[in-house]
Protein backbone atom coordinates (compact mmCIF):
# COMPACT_ATOMS: atom_id res chain seq x y z
CA UNK A 1 0.00 0.00 0.00
CA UNK A 2 1.27 3.46 -0.86
CA UNK A 3 2.09 5.83 2.01
CA UNK A 4 -0.47 8.55 2.65
CA UNK A 5 0.41 12.24 2.40
CA UNK A 6 -2.06 14.49 4.19
CA UNK A 7 -2.14 18.03 2.76
CA UNK A 8 -3.66 20.73 4.92
CA UNK A 9 -4.81 24.18 3.89
CA UNK A 10 -7.00 26.79 5.55
CA UNK A 11 -8.15 29.27 2.94
CA UNK A 12 -11.59 29.68 1.45
CA UNK A 13 -10.13 31.01 -1.82
CA UNK A 14 -8.72 28.86 -4.65
CA UNK A 15 -5.43 30.47 -5.67
CA UNK A 16 -1.80 29.59 -6.39
CA UNK A 17 -1.08 27.42 -3.33
CA UNK A 18 -4.32 25.51 -3.82
CA UNK A 19 -3.46 24.88 -7.49
CA UNK A 20 -0.04 23.59 -6.41
CA UNK A 21 -1.57 21.23 -3.84
CA UNK A 22 -3.87 19.79 -6.50
CA UNK A 23 -0.88 19.52 -8.85
CA UNK A 24 1.16 17.60 -6.27
CA UNK A 25 -1.73 15.27 -5.62
CA UNK A 26 -2.32 14.55 -9.30
CA UNK A 27 1.32 14.02 -10.19
CA UNK A 28 2.90 12.27 -7.19
CA UNK A 29 1.82 8.76 -8.08
CA UNK A 30 4.00 6.94 -5.55
CA UNK A 31 1.84 8.22 -2.71
CA UNK A 32 -1.78 8.27 -1.75
CA UNK A 33 -3.03 11.75 -0.96
CA UNK A 34 -5.78 13.32 1.03
CA UNK A 35 -6.54 17.01 1.38
CA UNK A 36 -7.91 18.51 4.55
CA UNK A 37 -9.51 21.90 4.13
CA UNK A 38 -10.42 24.05 7.08
CA UNK A 39 -13.39 26.35 6.81
CA UNK A 40 -14.94 28.57 9.44
CA UNK A 41 -18.56 29.11 10.20
CA UNK A 42 -19.97 27.83 6.93
CA UNK A 43 -17.81 30.03 4.71
CA UNK A 44 -17.31 28.86 1.13
CA UNK A 45 -14.56 26.32 0.61
CA UNK A 46 -13.26 26.46 -2.95
CA UNK A 47 -10.52 23.88 -2.37
CA UNK A 48 -13.04 21.29 -1.16
CA UNK A 49 -15.25 22.08 -4.16
CA UNK A 50 -12.31 21.55 -6.49
CA UNK A 51 -11.44 18.22 -4.84
CA UNK A 52 -15.00 17.10 -5.38
CA UNK A 53 -14.84 18.10 -9.07
CA UNK A 54 -11.49 16.38 -9.59
CA UNK A 55 -12.37 13.25 -7.61
CA UNK A 56 -9.59 13.83 -5.08
CA UNK A 57 -9.90 12.44 -1.55
CA UNK A 58 -10.63 15.26 0.88
CA UNK A 59 -12.18 16.01 4.21
CA UNK A 60 -13.53 19.29 5.51
CA UNK A 61 -12.77 20.39 9.02
CA UNK A 62 -15.36 22.94 10.01
CA UNK A 63 -15.19 25.14 13.04
CA UNK A 64 -16.96 28.15 14.49
CA UNK A 65 -13.94 30.37 13.97
CA UNK A 66 -10.20 30.26 13.24
CA UNK A 67 -9.61 30.15 16.98
CA UNK A 68 -12.06 27.34 17.74
CA UNK A 69 -10.08 24.70 19.69
CA UNK A 70 -12.44 21.95 18.50
CA UNK A 71 -10.57 21.87 15.17
CA UNK A 72 -7.46 20.61 17.02
CA UNK A 73 -9.44 17.67 18.43
CA UNK A 74 -11.09 17.03 15.08
CA UNK A 75 -7.72 17.02 13.36
CA UNK A 76 -6.30 14.69 16.01
CA UNK A 77 -9.16 12.27 15.34
CA UNK A 78 -8.46 12.40 11.60
CA UNK A 79 -4.75 11.76 12.17
CA UNK A 80 -5.52 8.76 14.36
CA UNK A 81 -7.96 7.35 11.81
CA UNK A 82 -5.97 7.95 8.64
CA UNK A 83 -2.42 7.40 9.99
CA UNK A 84 -0.63 9.47 7.34
CA UNK A 85 3.06 8.87 6.58
CA UNK A 86 3.58 12.63 6.29
CA UNK A 87 1.59 15.78 7.01
CA UNK A 88 2.13 18.69 4.63
CA UNK A 89 1.04 22.03 5.99
CA UNK A 90 0.38 24.83 3.51
CA UNK A 91 -0.05 27.92 5.67
CA UNK A 92 0.56 29.24 9.16
CA UNK A 93 -2.79 28.22 10.61
CA UNK A 94 -2.49 24.57 9.59
CA UNK A 95 1.14 24.47 10.79
CA UNK A 96 0.10 25.55 14.26
CA UNK A 97 -2.95 23.26 14.28
CA UNK A 98 -0.87 20.28 13.10
CA UNK A 99 1.73 20.73 15.80
CA UNK A 100 -0.97 20.82 18.47
CA UNK A 101 -2.99 17.93 17.03
CA UNK A 102 -0.14 15.52 16.34
CA UNK A 103 1.36 15.89 19.80
CA UNK A 104 2.67 12.52 20.95
CA UNK A 105 2.17 10.96 17.50
CA UNK A 106 5.07 9.87 15.36
CA UNK A 107 4.00 11.65 12.18
CA UNK A 108 6.46 13.97 10.44
CA UNK A 109 5.28 17.47 9.57
CA UNK A 110 6.61 19.20 6.47
CA UNK A 111 5.83 22.89 6.21
CA UNK A 112 5.45 24.47 2.78
CA UNK A 113 6.51 28.09 3.07
CA UNK A 114 5.69 30.27 0.09
CA UNK A 115 6.42 33.67 1.52
CA UNK A 116 5.30 35.90 4.33
CA UNK A 117 3.17 38.81 3.23
CA UNK A 118 2.76 40.69 6.52
CA UNK A 119 -0.27 42.30 4.93
CA UNK A 120 -1.72 43.38 8.27
CA UNK A 121 -1.00 43.17 11.99
CA UNK A 122 -2.85 39.90 12.51
CA UNK A 123 -1.08 38.18 9.62
CA UNK A 124 2.29 39.53 10.79
CA UNK A 125 1.69 38.08 14.24
CA UNK A 126 0.69 34.66 12.93
CA UNK A 127 3.60 34.61 10.49
CA UNK A 128 5.97 35.36 13.37
CA UNK A 129 4.39 32.53 15.37
CA UNK A 130 4.74 30.22 12.39
CA UNK A 131 8.45 31.00 12.10
CA UNK A 132 8.83 29.90 15.71
CA UNK A 133 6.55 26.89 15.22
CA UNK A 134 8.54 25.68 12.19
CA UNK A 135 11.35 24.82 14.61
CA UNK A 136 9.14 21.97 15.84
CA UNK A 137 8.40 20.66 12.35
CA UNK A 138 10.40 17.99 10.55
CA UNK A 139 11.34 20.05 7.52
CA UNK A 140 10.53 23.07 5.44
CA UNK A 141 9.92 23.32 1.71
CA UNK A 142 10.76 26.80 0.43
CA UNK A 143 9.97 28.10 -3.01
CA UNK A 144 13.35 29.66 -3.74
CA UNK A 145 16.91 29.84 -2.46
CA UNK A 146 16.39 33.50 -1.64
CA UNK A 147 13.34 32.72 0.44
CA UNK A 148 15.18 29.85 2.17
CA UNK A 149 17.91 32.36 3.11
CA UNK A 150 15.26 34.76 4.41
CA UNK A 151 13.80 32.00 6.60
CA UNK A 152 17.25 31.20 8.00
CA UNK A 153 17.88 34.89 8.69
CA UNK A 154 14.59 35.18 10.55
CA UNK A 155 15.44 32.34 12.90
CA UNK A 156 14.27 29.22 11.08
CA UNK A 157 17.51 27.32 11.54
CA UNK A 158 16.60 24.19 13.46
CA UNK A 159 15.17 22.19 10.57
CA UNK A 160 16.31 21.31 7.08
CA UNK A 161 15.04 23.74 4.47
CA UNK A 162 14.69 22.19 1.03
CA UNK A 163 14.05 24.25 -2.07
CA UNK A 164 11.77 23.05 -4.84
CA UNK B 1 3.57 53.58 -10.21
CA UNK B 2 5.64 56.54 -9.16
CA UNK B 3 8.80 56.01 -11.15
CA UNK B 4 8.61 53.17 -13.68
CA UNK B 5 5.18 53.71 -15.15
CA UNK B 6 5.60 57.45 -15.88
CA UNK B 7 8.95 56.70 -17.53
CA UNK B 8 7.36 54.07 -19.78
CA UNK B 9 4.43 56.33 -20.65
CA UNK B 10 6.80 59.14 -21.52
CA UNK B 11 8.08 57.16 -24.49
CA UNK B 12 5.02 54.97 -25.18
CA UNK B 13 1.90 57.10 -24.89
CA UNK B 14 -0.48 54.22 -25.74
CA UNK B 15 0.95 51.80 -23.21
CA UNK B 16 -1.43 50.32 -20.67
CA UNK B 17 -0.68 48.61 -17.40
CA UNK B 18 -2.64 45.69 -15.93
CA UNK B 19 -1.99 44.75 -12.31
CA UNK B 20 -3.13 41.20 -11.59
CA UNK B 21 -3.62 39.57 -8.20
CA UNK B 22 -6.08 39.15 -5.41
CA UNK B 23 -6.58 41.52 -2.51
CA UNK B 24 -4.81 44.58 -3.91
CA UNK B 25 -3.95 47.13 -1.27
CA UNK B 26 -6.57 49.82 -0.75
CA UNK B 27 -4.04 52.57 -1.35
CA UNK B 28 -3.15 51.02 -4.72
CA UNK B 29 -6.79 50.65 -5.73
CA UNK B 30 -7.44 54.31 -4.90
CA UNK B 31 -4.35 55.40 -6.72
CA UNK B 32 -5.23 53.45 -9.85
CA UNK B 33 -8.90 54.43 -9.94
CA UNK B 34 -8.09 57.84 -11.41
CA UNK B 35 -5.74 56.50 -14.10
CA UNK B 36 -7.28 55.47 -17.39
CA UNK B 37 -4.16 53.68 -18.54
CA UNK B 38 -3.99 51.39 -15.51
CA UNK B 39 -6.29 48.46 -14.78
CA UNK B 40 -6.44 46.52 -11.54
CA UNK B 41 -8.00 43.10 -12.03
CA UNK B 42 -8.14 41.80 -8.47
CA UNK B 43 -8.84 38.08 -8.41
CA UNK B 44 -8.75 36.28 -11.76
CA UNK B 45 -9.84 32.70 -12.48
CA UNK B 46 -6.74 31.91 -14.48
CA UNK B 47 -3.56 33.96 -14.45
CA UNK B 48 -2.05 32.33 -17.55
CA UNK B 49 -3.51 34.68 -20.18
CA UNK B 50 -1.78 37.54 -18.38
CA UNK B 51 1.65 35.95 -18.14
CA UNK B 52 2.13 34.34 -21.54
CA UNK B 53 4.38 37.21 -22.53
CA UNK B 54 8.02 38.25 -22.50
CA UNK B 55 9.03 39.00 -18.91
CA UNK B 56 10.87 41.82 -17.16
CA UNK B 57 11.62 41.10 -13.51
CA UNK B 58 13.77 42.24 -10.65
CA UNK B 59 16.41 39.83 -9.33
CA UNK B 60 14.18 39.13 -6.32
CA UNK B 61 11.21 38.41 -8.57
CA UNK B 62 13.20 35.79 -10.46
CA UNK B 63 14.83 34.27 -7.40
CA UNK B 64 15.18 30.52 -7.43
CA UNK B 65 14.42 30.24 -11.13
CA UNK B 66 17.08 29.00 -13.53
CA UNK B 67 16.66 31.95 -15.87
CA UNK B 68 19.24 33.87 -17.85
CA UNK B 69 19.05 37.60 -18.34
CA UNK B 70 18.70 38.40 -22.03
CA UNK B 71 17.72 34.86 -22.92
CA UNK B 72 14.60 33.91 -20.94
CA UNK B 73 13.75 37.32 -19.52
CA UNK B 74 15.18 40.77 -18.77
CA UNK B 75 16.36 41.51 -15.23
CA UNK B 76 16.22 45.12 -14.06
CA UNK B 77 16.68 46.30 -10.50
CA UNK B 78 16.34 50.06 -10.73
CA UNK B 79 13.28 52.00 -11.88
CA UNK B 80 15.22 53.48 -14.81
CA UNK B 81 16.52 50.08 -15.91
CA UNK B 82 13.08 48.53 -15.53
CA UNK B 83 11.43 51.19 -17.69
CA UNK B 84 14.20 50.86 -20.26
CA UNK B 85 13.80 47.07 -20.39
CA UNK B 86 10.05 47.32 -20.92
CA UNK B 87 10.58 49.94 -23.65
CA UNK B 88 13.12 47.67 -25.31
CA UNK B 89 10.57 44.87 -25.51
CA UNK B 90 7.91 47.25 -26.82
CA UNK B 91 10.10 48.35 -29.68
CA UNK B 92 11.87 45.10 -30.53
CA UNK B 93 9.21 42.63 -31.65
CA UNK B 94 11.77 39.95 -32.54
CA UNK B 95 13.33 40.05 -29.09
CA UNK B 96 9.89 40.07 -27.49
CA UNK B 97 8.79 36.99 -29.43
CA UNK B 98 12.02 35.03 -28.89
CA UNK B 99 12.09 35.85 -25.19
CA UNK B 100 8.48 34.83 -24.71
CA UNK B 101 9.18 31.55 -26.53
CA UNK B 102 12.40 30.88 -24.65
CA UNK B 103 10.78 31.59 -21.27
CA UNK B 104 7.96 29.22 -22.08
CA UNK B 105 10.39 26.48 -23.18
CA UNK B 106 12.38 26.85 -19.98
CA UNK B 107 9.28 26.47 -17.83
CA UNK B 108 8.13 23.43 -19.80
CA UNK B 109 11.57 21.83 -19.53
CA UNK B 110 12.55 22.67 -15.96
CA UNK B 111 9.36 23.17 -14.04
CA UNK B 112 7.22 20.23 -14.98
CA UNK B 113 5.01 18.64 -12.36
CA UNK B 114 6.86 15.35 -12.82
CA UNK B 115 10.22 16.86 -11.77
CA UNK B 116 8.66 18.70 -8.86
CA UNK B 117 6.89 15.54 -7.74
CA UNK B 118 10.14 13.60 -7.76
CA UNK B 119 11.76 16.21 -5.49
CA UNK B 120 8.79 16.27 -3.14
CA UNK B 121 8.61 12.48 -3.04
CA UNK B 122 12.22 12.42 -1.90
CA UNK B 123 11.47 14.99 0.82
CA UNK B 124 8.45 13.05 2.07
CA UNK B 125 10.33 9.74 2.08
CA UNK B 126 13.31 11.29 3.92
CA UNK B 127 11.03 12.85 6.55
CA UNK B 128 9.20 9.57 7.17
CA UNK B 129 12.46 7.60 7.33
CA UNK B 130 14.04 10.09 9.74
CA UNK B 131 11.00 10.00 12.00
CA UNK B 132 11.05 6.20 11.99
CA UNK B 133 14.75 6.22 12.80
CA UNK B 134 14.24 8.53 15.79
CA UNK B 135 11.50 6.33 17.18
Amino acid sequence: MKPLVLHMRACNFFGGPERQIIGHVKHSHHFNHKILSFSDNGRRDDLADKCLQEDIAFEKVTSKSAYDPSSVFELRRILKDSRPAVICSHGYRTTILSLLAKSGMSIPLIVFSRGHTGENGKVKLFEAIERKAIAFSDGVVAVSNGYADYLRQTGVTAKPIRVV
Amino acid sequence: MDEIWPAIRASHKDASLTIVGRNPMKALAERVSSLESVKLTGTVDDVRPYVEQAVVSTKVGAEGLEVRHGENLLIADTPADFAQAVSRLFTDGTLRASMGRSGRQLVEKRYQWRRLSEKLGEIWRDAAAEKARLN
